[in-house]
């Protein structure tokens, strides 16, 4: 692939991020959760938003995959208002996220939350299901067999027709990003993917991470309190502070500017972040 | 040994009532985190519907059942847009507590559309008076019949929830609303549905129940909800195979009681006294709380989901 082929979309894309937030501002009463944040996500990269706990980061999330409506501001996907739409039109457009709790179909097998995860599985319609034959019945086999490829490509195959609820926390974690999968995303919303994964599997999942970007060109927005992570995976941070952005930009140096170490550490300390991951992994487990 | 058989054949038909209304307190506990304690008025309401469409236009019985069958559905449709909707952000306890006012709303209603249920009064079915008899067992149709429903409708409604998308939706709206919500499932749909087929299988169970004790009034249901709620709560509240479980170890244990402490008595106290069973029941679910809080079958704790 020459290098033309790469930079001539990449200075359209530059143009046009695929996630573009403007002045979002969120209150839950008296509390300003969100202050006039600006965020832009480009397609095909990895953007980890850091900060310390109730910097508004989930909430941030739930703005962009609808459960929480903004006071204030504007998030436009792949130059599409996303305001004006529900949860579900919003996934349906191409944003898969995961949950920091998991919020996995617990009940249900890994196959199952795969077949559910696919939204537009739905499509024929929840009542036709009922009928014996029809289209739903070609959609259903068309969605297992997608089913099974993620599976397959994640490696939890061997684990298609277990209940989630028996599985170890590390397994469910990823039966999370197997379901936002199946729905074919093109932004990726992870919100604490390394929280309760053991420090040895971390580096694992940081790889993991850097190969669906790479192979399926996802764009992943996360949120991840694990530093060792951020710095393997993220091109870019952007650190929050009460829902304020303090800084944004290249992790290495990012991570290391003053404000930003205050922000995690506290006035007096002089600790690098990178050392208080297993504070944080503490707080999460 | 043969009395010993009769008692758990009627156990087993007693225990498959309670498991039946467990179900569907599960059904809508586990979907709308509503703790229902006017699953039983529902019931009441739809058999009283019944009782008065055989006595007052004297329809043959089963276009009556037909009818209010469908009238269950309505119900349960009303009772969700009607009650639980506006109430589904609410504290869990609030919910709870509404569902008693709800129930005093339908007998109420009841009552003042058809005075004559404030009273006992027959309940008149085609299966009355007939029995079946294997060797020495003796089951009244109507308790055959109920094995009968009860089976049939454990099968349908497994493979409805397995197998289709729609009960696949449902199970996953259960399981997490906000992740159903997100993947497109319907889930104000979903509620619907939920209330109106809970609504159904408490409508049958009624009907079953009142068939058996041939007579009814407004507040027939209210000994047997109680009943069915520790059913449900011994099968961990969370999962339905627990719900019918549950219903039929308690309806077991009633019947077997009653074997065991019929004649006798303590003092002046009379034991077979169906009072002192209940008693017992009650005592032996709060020892079997203490010792299991999440139920026999319950696995996960108790959360709303």
């Amino acid at each position: 692939m020459s290098a033309e082929w790469q930079t001539a979309p990449q200075e359209a894309r530059r143009r046009r991020p695929l996630l573009e937030v403007q002045g979002l501002t969120v209150r839950f009463g008296g509390l300003l959760a969100v202050a006039d944040l600006d965020l832009r996500v480009e397609e095909g990269e990895i953007l980890a938003l850091v900060g310390p706990n109730g910097a508004g980061k989930t909430t941030v999330l739930n703005c962009i995959s609808g459960f929480v409506r903004p006071a204030a501001g504007c998030i436009h996907f792949a130059g599409r208002d996303l305001l004006a739409l529900g949860p579900e039109r919003r996934a349906a457009l191409g944003i898969g996220r995961t949950f920091q709790n998991g919020q996995l179909f617990a009940s249900m097998t890994v196959l199952e939350n795969l077949l559910i995860g696919r939204h537009t599985y739905l499509r024929a319609g929840l009542l036709q299901g009922l009928l014996p034959c029809g289209p739903a019945k070609s959609e259903d086999a068309r969605a297992r067999q997608r089913a099974h490829e993620i599976l397959a490509w994640l490696e939890l195959e061997p684990y298609a027709d277990c209940v989630v609820a028996a599985l170890p926390a590390g397994l469910q974690k990823l039966v999370g990003v197997a379901r936002a999968l199946a729905g074919e995303p093109r932004l990726l919303l992870l919100d604490e993917p390394a929280a309760g994964v053991s420090l040895r599997e971390v580096a694992a999942l940081a790889e993991q991470l850097r190969r669906w970007n790479a192979e399926l060109g996802l764009t992943l927005l996360l949120i991840e309190h694990n530093m060792e992570v951020v710095q393997a995976v993220a091109q870019r941070v952007c650190v929050l502070n009460y829902g304020r952005k303090l800084a944004e930009g290249e992790p290495g140096r990012v991570l290391r500017e003053p404000a930003v170490l205050e922000a995690y550490l506290g006035r007096d300390e002089e600790v690098n972040p990178l050392q208080e991951q297993e504070v944080s992994d503490h707080a999460a487990g | 040994m043969l009395a010993l058989l009769q008692v758990l054949l009627s156990g087993l038909v007693t225990g498959s009532l309670y498991g039946l209304l467990a179900l569907g307190i599960v059904l809508i506990y586990r979907t709308t985190g509503v703790l229902n304690f006017a699953y039983g008025a529902l019931a009441a309401t739809v058999t009283s519907f019944l009782y008065v469409l055989l006595t007052g236009p004297r329809l043959p019985f089963w276009p009556a059942l037909l009818l209010s069958l469908l009238f269950a559905l309505l119900l349960g449709a009303l009772v969700e847009r009607g009650f639980a909707r506006p109430l589904l952000a609410a504290p869990i306890l609030t919910k709870a507590i509404a569902t008693l006012a709800l129930a005093l709303v339908l007998q109420t209603v009841v009552q003042a559309l058809w005075p004559q249920l404030t009273s006992p009064v027959h309940f008149p079915t085609p299966f009355e008076g007939h029995a079946l008899h294997f060797g020495g067992l003796y089951l009244s149709l109507v308790d055959g019949l109920t094995l009968l429903t009860m089976v049939l409708l454990l099968i349908v409604l497994q493979l409805f929830l397995l197998r289709t998308r729609l009960g696949m939706a449902m199970r996953a709206t259960a399981d997490s609303l906000e992740a159903a919500r997100l993947m497109g499932i319907p889930v104000g749909l979903i509620f619907l549905l939920v209330w109106m087929l809970a609504s159904l299988l408490a409508a049958v169970a009624g009907i079953l129940i009142a068939a058996r004790q041939t007579v009814i009034d407004v507040q027939f249901m209210d000994p047997v909800l109680l009943l069915a709620f520790i059913g449900a709560v011994l099968g961990g509240l969370d999962r339905l195979e627990g719900a019918v479980l549950g219903g039929a170890l308690v309806g077991l244990a009633e019947n077997v009681l009653a074997l065991l402490l019929a004649g006798h008595s303590l003092g002046a106290l009379d034991l077979g006294n169906p009072g002192i069973r209940e008693a017992l029941i009650f005592a032996g679910f709060v020892l079997l709380l203490l010792l299991r809080p999440r139920g026999l079958f319950g696995g996960a704790a108790l959360r709303r989901v």
